[in-house]
């Protein structure tokens, strides 16, 4: 599986939870592993070390725009989790309300993964 | 501070309790009436260091009060009063005083197993090493925090919660200082710690059987319980 599949992958795990399919204590650890995963494909595209954590992404200057949107897309996305999926426990009423942008997020992500895909 | 959200926050976690160590944060909880209201925790708590703030609304506490959160049970036990506003004085540890039987303990039963799983293919798929040992230490903590909770023995700290559960459930292996081994990959991950200790996929495989262990007994008591 490359990178850009396993990135796709994790986000149809992460669509399980939205779905009910998984209860949502699996979200957060879930969006860090996505998290992860895309900073490893800036990583390789943009010649850097993958990292072992899920950290805000950093692009490089000069890196191409689609790197740096891919990035800046998975920041808000991580930022989003940490406010959706508090670490104490989840609450039913925020994350019903935090779930529908926090799918946009991942939406939109998956459309420019996609986009990297096609030739 | 602006004068204006009616505010409640308190101080929780390590240095509640005083067995703060150079590895702990400064835990402090806010409940105001939007998660956006401006509350500078400087001026409540001036230490100098970072502090882990967590945020609910007093419309999302009255849930946790009826679903019996096991956080308000946390709170409950060690939290303690920073400051809170007059028109919500008191408002906190009157609610807390409602609290009832936590509700979502088979929902947190299945999303621990849920997660184990996920980490166990991740390990198979070459995923980071050290994030899902971050995760698995994560996991095991919670599990072991539930565990005290069904048995009416609460307990909330870094690393007793695995401690106490192991020694009543009579768990095999040592858990205590492989758990806090183990434990060193949260804390790296929350920037807690500045490198990551060396390990192996075979003893993060030891630590999904381990945890494994403890959410099928968990699961088991659950069912008893019922």
């Amino acid at each position: 599986m490359n990178r850009i599949d396993r990135c796709l992958s994790q986000i149809a795990a992460i669509r399980d939870v939205a779905a009910g399919q998984a209860p949502p204590y699996v979200a957060r650890s879930r969006i860090g592993r996505l998290a992860l995963s895309v900073a490893a494909l800036v990583a390789q595209e943009a010649g850097l070390s993958a990292p072992d954590l899920p950290r805000p992404i950093r692009v490089p200057t000069g890196a191409r725009a689609q790197l740096r949107d891919l990035a800046e897309r998975c920041n808000r996305l991580s930022q989003l989790a940490r406010h959706v999926a508090q670490p104490s426990e989840p609450l039913d009423e925020r994350w019903r309300r935090g779930w529908l942008q926090l799918l946009e997020q991942v939406d939109r992500l998956e459309e420019q993964l996609q986009s990297m895909r096609t030739p | 501070m602006s004068a204006g959200p009616a505010f409640a926050s308190w101080l929780y976690g390590s240095h509640a309790r005083g067995d703060a160590d150079d590895l702990s944060d400064i835990d402090v909880l806010v409940i105001s009436d939007s998660v956006e209201d401006s509350i500078d925790i400087e001026d409540l708590y001036p230490t100098g260091r970072a502090v882990s703030v967590t945020r609910y609304t007093w419309g999302e506490l009255e849930g946790m009060v009826e679903s019996g959160s096991l956080f308000l049970r946390h709170l409950q036990l060690e939290g303690r009063p920073l400051s809170e506003s007059p028109p919500v004085k008191g408002k906190l540890s009157a609610a807390l005083t409602r609290l009832g039987r936590y509700r979502f303990a088979g929902r947190d039963v299945q999303g621990f197993s849920d997660v184990l799983s996920d980490i166990r293919h991740s390990l198979s798929w070459e995923g980071s090493l050290v994030f899902e040992l971050a995760t698995l230490g994560t996991v095991v903590r919670h599990a072991a925090i539930l565990g005290c909770a069904m048995a009416d023995k609460p307990c909330f700290s870094r690393l007793e919660p695995v401690r106490r559960i192991s020694e009543m459930w009579a768990m095999t292996g040592k858990w205590d200082s492989n758990f806090e081994f183990l434990y060193r990959y949260r804390l790296y991950a929350d920037g807690r710690l500045s490198e990551p200790p060396h390990s192996s996929h075979a003893f993060a495989f030891h630590w999904c059987d381990r945890a494994g262990e403890l959410v099928d007994e968990l699961q088991r008591r659950l069912c008893e319980s019922h």
